[in-house]
């Protein structure tokens, strides 16, 4: 069979789950199969509605070429836009009370509503002009904190940097569905994800499992990251994000710099690792990122 | 009525920490109740669980006695005002204060009943035809509270709501809401990390440390007889100063050896330290700096004293702060105006030891309180 019969096969199985078999004894023309193909293809595509076939472009079932053929003001369209990812853990995107408040920071002609499942939804601004980094966490906080208090649900948000092409759309999806997955791994208390801060995350969320376990045994032996409880996870990540730093650690947490002191020399004594040292401090960093992604293969 | 139990209430995330341990609390109908603690220490994430917007892992809730643990947020007659409140641009105030209730199909002339009560309480009847951007930052701070009265819930939950205002406004803000508590006569719980904001606008305060309760009390309290070290350095402003010191007894009187001083531990305090056998050993002496004087500036200066070296001189009009380091440790002094220390001078304080904290070294739990 030719290449291009493959393909063709492939896009139809992929896109409506249909699985054909060809007869290679018929003695068909392959030309003339490949044609068939195309058109019924051409027909099952035109049988979907325009959102089903953005949300298979996103997904990257089909490509931007295709894509463009069912919807030619893609190009235009996305000139510059914003894309998030909400989901909504005990909620469900057709539950009027969200799609009410959610309709309130939108509008018909600058922003696209796509539900992509019970529990998940893509928000897309058209902008004219870039939103600071600043400005966008602020609406993004805007918008969990209104669905919290008026649709009364909880919600996790992904976003990444804006899109200024059609052809990065699938990437930028992508990237949301990663952030948001991750995130609610790894960062479970937070609920706003940016993907390009959650660089760490991702590296060593790629790495092997069986890499990860040998990782632990060799730089961290015996350490058992279970006893971690949540004064010490506290401590070391107001340590990290103070930059190592012992007063503004201190200042951050509310303690006495001796009684901190105290703490650091405690954990040392529990793990071997003095956090206060550079090395040991990335030890800890990236094998407590471990702990968590082998905890979720299982 | 809105009473509220929490019992051994506990949230463990995914990877199994606690970040909520054990939390018990009974409100009563119409107080206002404070969560205070530093950044990660549960506060919000025990409001979110109170509200249903977090699951609780353990223990139950209560609200006005029937358990709430598995009631959806909508059905458990509360509601919120979160900090980063987000007022619809294209609404009038009225509107605003208006959608929770279109949403939940109530009729029109209930809705603009209880609008304009809510605006009325609110001072914000002459603006509800206005859009949230020509009003200022106190007014659209006062929608998003309205949002919340024109529900008339059981329940006020408020999630650092002014942490977004300058600190003027946010001075202003706190009275109002002092007042619309007064008013509205509903049990509120209220979270923040400012320790000011708490003391200025509860009847009862929680004090959290890493997902676990440190003390329960009256501002007041919490002020004069915190339970620990913790309590005592994050209540009050400037912060308490803490200094090790070893507790010696001579000729029947207990002192306090502090570097080169040895302050006289009044009686009371002593025989507390005597019976739970701390003579001899090395304790934390909290003191609070306006419990440190200028001795020049006093008649009768008492022997309780200690001698530093001023690092910084605030003047703030109405008191001055000194600062100084004192056996290790870092310390801040509040004393009149009227002072002639200044910057480089060498001063000696007095102690008023009737109204030091005496705290275990280990525990940090307080041994005289």
């Amino acid at each position: 069979m030719s290449e291009n019969i493959d393909l063709l096969l492939k896009s139809i199985r992929e896109e409506t789950g249909l699985h054909l078999c060809l007869d290679e004894k018929s003695g068909d023309d392959m030309e003339d199969v490949q044609r068939r193909l195309e058109d019924l293809l051409q027909r099952l595509r035109s049988g979907r509605s325009k959102e089903d076939i953005f949300i298979h472009f996103l997904t990257g079932a089909i490509s931007p070429e295709d894509a463009l053929l069912s919807l030619p003001s893609l190009k235009e369209k996305f000139g510059f836009a914003d894309m998030y990812l909400i989901y909504f853990p005990s909620g469900n995107v057709h539950d009027n009370m969200i799609s009410s408040t959610i309709s309130l920071f939108t509008s018909p002609s600058s922003t696209d509503i796509l539900r992509l499942s019970d529990k998940k939804m893509l928000l897309i601004y058209h902008r004219h002009t870039p939103l600071s980094a600043e400005d966008n966490l602020s609406f993004i906080s805007g918008l969990v904190d209104t669905i919290n208090t008026e649709a009364m649900t909880e919600a996790y948000i992904s976003y990444d940097r804006p899109v200024t092409d059609y052809q990065a759309l699938p990437t930028t999806y992508a990237n949301l569905t990663t952030a948001l997955s991750l995130g609610l791994i790894f960062k479970s208390r937070d609920h706003i994800f940016l993907f390009r801060k959650m660089g760490l995350i991702r590296l060593v969320s790629s790495i092997p499992e069986q890499s990860a376990h040998e990782y632990l045994e060799d730089e961290l032996p015996g350490v058992d990251f279970r006893s971690f409880d949540n004064e010490t996870l506290v401590t070391i990540q107001t340590f990290f994000d103070s930059g190592l730093n012992i007063a503004e650690t201190a200042r951050a947490l509310y303690l006495h710099r001796n009684t901190l002191v105290y703490r650091l020399d405690r954990f040392r004594k529990m793990t071997g690792l003095d956090i206060r040292n550079f090395d040991d401090a990335i030890k800890i960093r990236v094998g407590m990122l471990l702990y968590e992604s082998l905890k979720s293969y299982k | 009525m809105a009473n509220i139990k929490l019992t051994n209430v506990t949230k463990i995330y995914g990877n199994n920490v606690k970040a909520v341990k054990n939390f018990n609390l009974d409100v009563q109908d119409k107080e206002f109740i404070i969560f205070v603690g530093p950044s990660g220490c549960g506060k919000s994430t025990t409001l979110r669980m109170i509200a249903g917007l977090e699951d609780i892992s353990e223990g139950d809730l209560y609200i006005d006695g029937k358990r709430m643990n598995d009631v959806e947020p909508k059905d458990r007659d509360i509601a919120m005002v979160f900090q980063n409140y987000a007022l619809y641009p294209h609404m009038t105030v009225f509107d605003n204060m208006a959608f929770g209730l279109k949403l939940r199909k109530v009729p029109k002339d209930e809705i603009k009943r209880k609008v304009d009560e809510a605006a009325d309480i609110l001072g914000l009847k002459p603006y509800l035809d206005r859009k949230p951007k020509a009003l200022s930052g106190g007014q659209r701070q006062r929608v998003a509270m309205g949002r919340a009265i024109v529900r008339k819930p059981k329940v006020f939950l408020m999630d650092e709501p002014l942490s977004n205002l300058d600190a003027k406004l946010r001075v202003q803000m706190r009275t109002e809401i002092s007042r619309l508590h007064d008013r509205l006569g509903a049990t509120m719980i209220y979270v923040t990390h400012d320790q000011t904001e708490a003391m200025t606008l509860g009847t009862r305060i929680v004090v959290m440390k890493d997902g676990i309760i440190q003390q329960t009390d009256t501002p007041q309290n919490l002020y004069q007889k915190p339970n620990n070290l913790f309590v005592a350095g994050f209540i009050g402003s400037p912060q308490m100063n803490f200094m090790d010191t070893r507790i010696i007894e001579e000729n029947g009187q207990l002192y306090a050896q502090v570097s080169d001083a040895k302050l006289s531990i009044p009686e009371s305090k002593a025989n507390v330290l005597k019976s739970k056998g701390y003579v001899g050993r090395t304790v934390v002496m909290g003191i609070r700096p306006e419990h440190l004087n200028d001795a020049a500036l006093e008649t009768n200066p008492s022997s309780n004293t200690l001698t530093a070296k001023i690092r910084v001189y605030e003047l703030l009009g109405a008191e001055v702060y000194l600062y100084f380091d004192y056996a290790g440790s870092q310390m801040t002094a509040r004393v009149d105006p009227k002072t002639n220390a200044k910057m480089n001078d060498t001063v000696t304080f007095t102690v008023d030891m009737d109204m030091v904290h005496f705290f275990d070294k280990d525990t940090e739990q307080t041994i005289t309180n």
